[in-house]
């Protein structure tokens, strides 16, 4: 490499032209390195541009199953209570006699455990269509995760969360007879969350922190 | 907001990253290996082994979607070249290439077209053996009679003068 650099090992790396050693030496160089960190970037945004320019197609169902980091949908009944409680959907008293397995996202005991933590804050979804599906938002008094409650709906539902002028779309939720959630950790406060059935948006929360950004 | 969770780590943003990309991500796996499950393979084992390394990516890089593209692109090859060293490296070289029709969807896209006549012909040339052919830089040059280092400069500089060509937009707008 020249002057500690890695030279055209930039160019050679994105377009993978490098062996297992070469590789992992740009990818460690890159690492402290800014400026080697960004022609590797350029190389990989041309060698993208070559990409994109072949033949797209979307991937298929069987990996967006395969890739979910987030889970499918578990049976943690107590848990779908629980939410059901909050969001107002159930009653209190008989409905768990009645609702003993209720599909529920499978990352309800991580909000039910982030909860408990600390104290927390609940915007309720205002419907933007009719028909919507009745949605609440519970999150702490700072920033670090939302957790989304989303009635019975027979549409997936995307989670975006907003701040400023970015949308991310942070959860996908299934459809379902049953309450359903996502529990989603973040690092920026979000000015709202909004819900989709595609790309349009049928609900829309604004979340207000405790206090105002650092 | 998307890049800096994935530095970060959380674990949303792999699921998200692939919502927004995994599209363009099984397609460069696809171009490379021309097998649906190869391809599905490769990009979850990519994901799956970025999610536990954890550092590979830095915002300083620029955009991710092209980092996880040549992630992924770069993962194919390997497995392209591994199977094709099991299959009589050689022949498998001088067949009719199965990326035939991607090379030729490639070239037939106006500012692909456009871009590559820029470059003089030995850098056409050896781009598109590189890039079309997933040769290496040491089959390039045994193909062509000349040194290693000769090509693999050549190829360097052949995607730089890509890099200029394209627009800031087609090359750079990738999120």
């Amino acid at each position: 490499m020249l002057d500690d650099h890695i030279g055209e090992n930039a160019e050679l790396y994105a377009l993978g032209q490098l062996g297992e050693l070469e590789s992992s030496r740009v990818e460690h160089h890159v690492r402290s390195c800014d400026s080697c960190a960004k022609r590797v970037g350029e190389a990989e945004a041309t060698v993208l541009r070559l990409i994109e320019s072949g033949d797209v197609v979307p991937a298929p169902a069987q990996l967006d199953r395969r890739i979910r980091f987030s889970g499918q949908p578990q049976r943690m009944w107590i848990a779908a209570i629980a939410a059901a409680f909050l969001i107002g959907l159930l009653p209190w008293g008989v409905s768990t006699l009645r609702h003993p397995d209720v599909e529920a996202g499978s990352n309800q005991q991580l909000a039910m455990n982030a909860m408990l933590a600390g104290h927390f804050l609940h915007a309720p979804a205002v419907a933007l269509v009719p028909g919507a599906p009745q949605a609440k938002v519970i999150y702490p008094r700072e920033s670090g995760w939302l957790y989304v409650l989303v009635g019975g709906t027979n549409q997936t539902i995307d989670v975006v969360a907003i701040t400023g002028n970015e949308r991310t779309t942070i959860a996908s939720i299934p459809p379902g007879p049953a309450t359903r959630s996502a529990f989603v950790k973040i690092s920026q406060r979000v000015s709202s969350v909004q819900l989709l059935e595609g790309n349009t948006p049928v609900a829309s929360a604004r979340i207000v922190y405790a206090s105002p950004a650092p | 907001m998307l890049a800096r969770a994935f530095v970060n780590r959380e674990a949303w943003a792999y699921d998200a990253a692939y919502r927004a990309h995994g599209g363009m991500l099984y397609s460069a796996a696809l171009q490379v290996l021309r097998d649906a499950g190869d391809a599905a393979d490769c990009v979850q084992d990519v994901l799956l082994r970025l999610w536990r390394r954890g550092d590979a990516y830095r915002l300083e890089r620029g955009a991710l979607r092209a980092f996880l593209a040549v992630c992924v692109r770069n993962e194919a090859l390997s497995r392209l070249r591994k199977a094709r060293g099991r299959d009589r490296i050689g022949q498998t070289l001088d067949r009719p290439s199965a990326t035939g029709d991607i090379a030729a969807s490639v070239v037939d896209r106006e500012s692909i077209r456009g871009a590559l006549e820029t470059l003089t012909p030995k850098q056409r040339e050896t781009i598109e053996l590189a890039y079309m052919r997933h040769m290496t830089h040491e089959e390039i040059a045994s193909k062509l009679g000349e040194p290693t280092g000769t090509v693999k400069s050549r190829l360097s500089s052949a995607l730089r003068k890509l890099r200029e060509t394209f627009t800031p937009e087609e090359a750079f707008d990738a999120g």
